[in-house]
C-alpha cells in the first residue's frame, strides 16, 4: 500500500464525520429560539411604549410652553370700577416712582381675604414729559377660590430693581433732599438762584453717581445723562416740597435755569 | 439535476425558516446537525461541550437566516458559525493563550505520511492530546483550509504566531503518531 499524506489523510476524513446529536437537542433548541423570540417581542413592546411616553412628554412641553406665550395676552385686569378693564400686553409702561409697588410674589392667603377683589394699584400720577419711563413687568397672579366662587385678580407690579437696592437709592435720595433743603434754609435770606441751580447740581450728580453704584453696570445712556447734568424733575420736586415756605422762590430759580 | 433540486430545496426551507417556521427549522436542523456537530467537536474536548456550542451556533443560525445570502453555500455559511462560535467559548474559557512568536523561515515543514489509514475517532483522540492553541490552528489550517493570514484575524493573533502554532503542532502529533510506529517522513 502507498504511504498517505497525513494531514491530507485527517482532513478527509474529519470532514467526512457526523456525530450523532442527542434525542433532545432540538427541543432544546427550539425552547432557545422561543425564548429569544418572547425577547423580541417584549423589545417590541417596550419600544413602542417608550415612544408613546416620549411624544406625550413632548407634546405635553409644547402645549405648556405655548400657554406660557399666550397667557399673557389674555389676562385682563380688573381695577375698582368694575365697568373698566383695562387690557395688558405682557410689558406696561408705569412710572417707577408714582406707582405704588407691590413686590411680594407669594401666593395669597384665601383667609386674609375679605372683599372678593382684591387691586394693588393705588394711584397713578400725571407723568411728566420729561421723565423716563420705567418699563416694568407686569405679572397677574389670577386666583380661583373654589368655595367662595369669586375671582381674584391681582396686580403685581414687579419693578425691575432689586427691593433692597430700591430701598438703598431711596434713602440716598432722600438724604440728598434733606441736605439741600437744610442748606437752602440755613442761608433762605441770602440765597441767589444761582447758589440754589448749584446745590441741585451737585445733589443730582451726586444720585446720579450713586445710582451707576447701584446698578452695578456702566450704562453708556446713564453716563451721557450724567454728563448732561439734566435735573430730575422727580428729584427737583421733592426738594420744593421739603422746602415749603421757600417754594416759590426757588421754583423761580429752577424755571430760569432752564431757559 | 440532483444538485439543482437540493438547492431549490435549500432556498425554499431557509426563506421558510427565516421568517419563523419551525417545521423548515426543524429540518434545517436534521440536515446538518450531525456535520455541524463533529464540527464543533474539532476544537471542544468532548461531545456535550461540542453540542452546547452547536446549538448556540444554530441559534443564530435561525436568528441571523435573513442576513445569509444565497449567492454562496448554506453549509459553508453554517460551518463559518460553528468555527466561530467554537473559537469564542474557547476565548471564554480562556483556553487558547498564544505566546508572539517568532516563526523561523527556514524551518522545514515536514510533511508526514502513514502507512496504513488511521480511524477517524482515533484522530480526534491525537488532536485531543494537542495543546488548544495548537489544536485549533492545526484544525482551521488543514481541515478547515483557511489561511494564516485569515487565522491570524479569527484568532486576533499575528500570522508569525499561527504559523508557529500550526508548526509546533505538526511536530507533536507527528510525535504521537510515531510512537506508533505509523509514520515515516518526506518534504514538499
Amino acid at each position: 500500500m502507498a504511504p498517505i499524506k497525513l494531514e491530507n489523510h485527517i482532513r478527509e476524513q474529519l470532514q467526512e464525520r457526523e456525530i450523532k446529536t442527542s434525542n433532545n437537542s432540538w427541543e432544546k433548541l427550539q425552547q432557545q429560539l422561543d425564548s429569544t423570540s418572547k425577547k423580541k417581542n417584549n423589545k417590541g413592546w417596550f419600544y413602542l411604549a417608550a415612544s408613546i411616553v416620549g411624544i406625550i412628554i413632548i407634546s405635553s412641553l409644547l402645549l405648556n410652553k405655548q400657554q406660557v406665550i399666550t397667557e399673557p395676552s389674555n389676562n385682563i385686569v380688573e381695577v375698582n370700577d368694575k365697568e373698566d378693564k383695562i387690557e395688558f400686553d405682557s410689558k406696561v409702561l408705569v412710572s417707577g416712582e408714582e406707582t405704588k409697588i407691590d413686590d411680594t410674589s407669594e401666593p395669597i392667603n384665601q383667609k386674609e381675604i375679605k372683599n372678593p377683589l382684591r387691586k394693588e394699584i393705588v394711584k397713578e400720577e400725571k407723568i411728566n414729559k420729561k421723565e423716563k419711563l420705567v418699563m416694568t413687568d407686569v405679572t397677574i397672579l389670577e386666583t380661583n377660590s373654589s368655595k367662595t366662587n369669586l375671582k381674584e385678580n391681582t396686580l403685581i407690579v414687579k419693578n425691575n430693581k432689586e427691593p433692597h437696592e430700591v430701598n438703598e437709592e431711596e434713602k440716598f435720595i432722600n438724604s440728598k433732599v434733606e441736605e439741600v433743603v437744610a442748606q437752602i434754609k440755613k442761608s433762605s435770606k441770602s440765597i441767589t438762584d444761582e447758589e440754589i441751580n448749584a446745590l441741585l447740581n451737585k445733589a443730582q450728580k451726586d444720585i446720579h453717581s450713586k445710582k451707576l453704584i447701584f446698578s452695578n453696570k456702566v450704562d453708556a445712556i446713564k453716563l451721557l445723562s450724567v454728563v448732561e447734568d439734566e435735573l430730575e424733575t422727580n428729584f427737583r420736586d421733592r426738594v420744593f416740597e421739603a422746602l415749603g415756605d421757600g417754594y416759590e422762590k426757588v421754583r423761580t430759580a429752577v424755571v430760569n435755569r432752564e431757559y | 439535476m440532483k444538485v439543482v433540486s437540493l438547492h431549490k430545496n435549500y432556498k425554499s426551507l431557509i426563506s421558510r425558516a427565516s421568517k419563523g417556521n419551525q417545521k423548515a427549522q426543524h429540518e434545517l436542523f436534521e440536515l446538518f446537525a450531525s456535520k455541524m456537530l463533529s464540527v464543533c467537536r474539532q476544537y471542544m474536548k468532548n461531545n456535550v461541550l461540542a453540542e452546547e456550542v452547536m446549538l448556540t451556533g444554530f441559534l443564530k443560525v435561525f436568528t441571523n437566516l435573513n442576513s445569509f445570502k444565497s449567492q454562496g453555500s448554506f453549509e459553508g455559511w453554517i460551518r463559518r458559525i460553528m468555527v466561530n462560535e467554537s473559537i469564542s467559548q474557547l476565548r471564554k474559557e480562556k483556553k487558547i493563550l498564544f505566546k508572539e512568536e517568532e516563526y523561523l523561515e527556514n524551518s522545514l515543514d515536514l510533511v508526514a505520511y502513514i502507512e496504513t489509514e488511521i480511524e477517524v475517532s482515533e484522530i480526534q483522540k491525537l488532536i485531543d492530546q494537542l495543546p488548544h492553541g495548537y489544536k485549533t490552528v492545526f484544525v482551521l489550517y488543514v481541515v478547515e483550509g483557511y489561511k494564516h493570514s485569515e487565522i491570524s484575524e479569527m484568532l486576533e493573533i499575528t500570522e508569525s504566531t499561527s504559523k508557529t502554532q500550526l508548526f509546533k503542532a505538526r511536530k507533536t502529533l507527528q510525535a504521537l503518531i510515531n510512537k506508533e510506529n505509523k509514520i515515516s517522513y518526506g518534504t514538499h
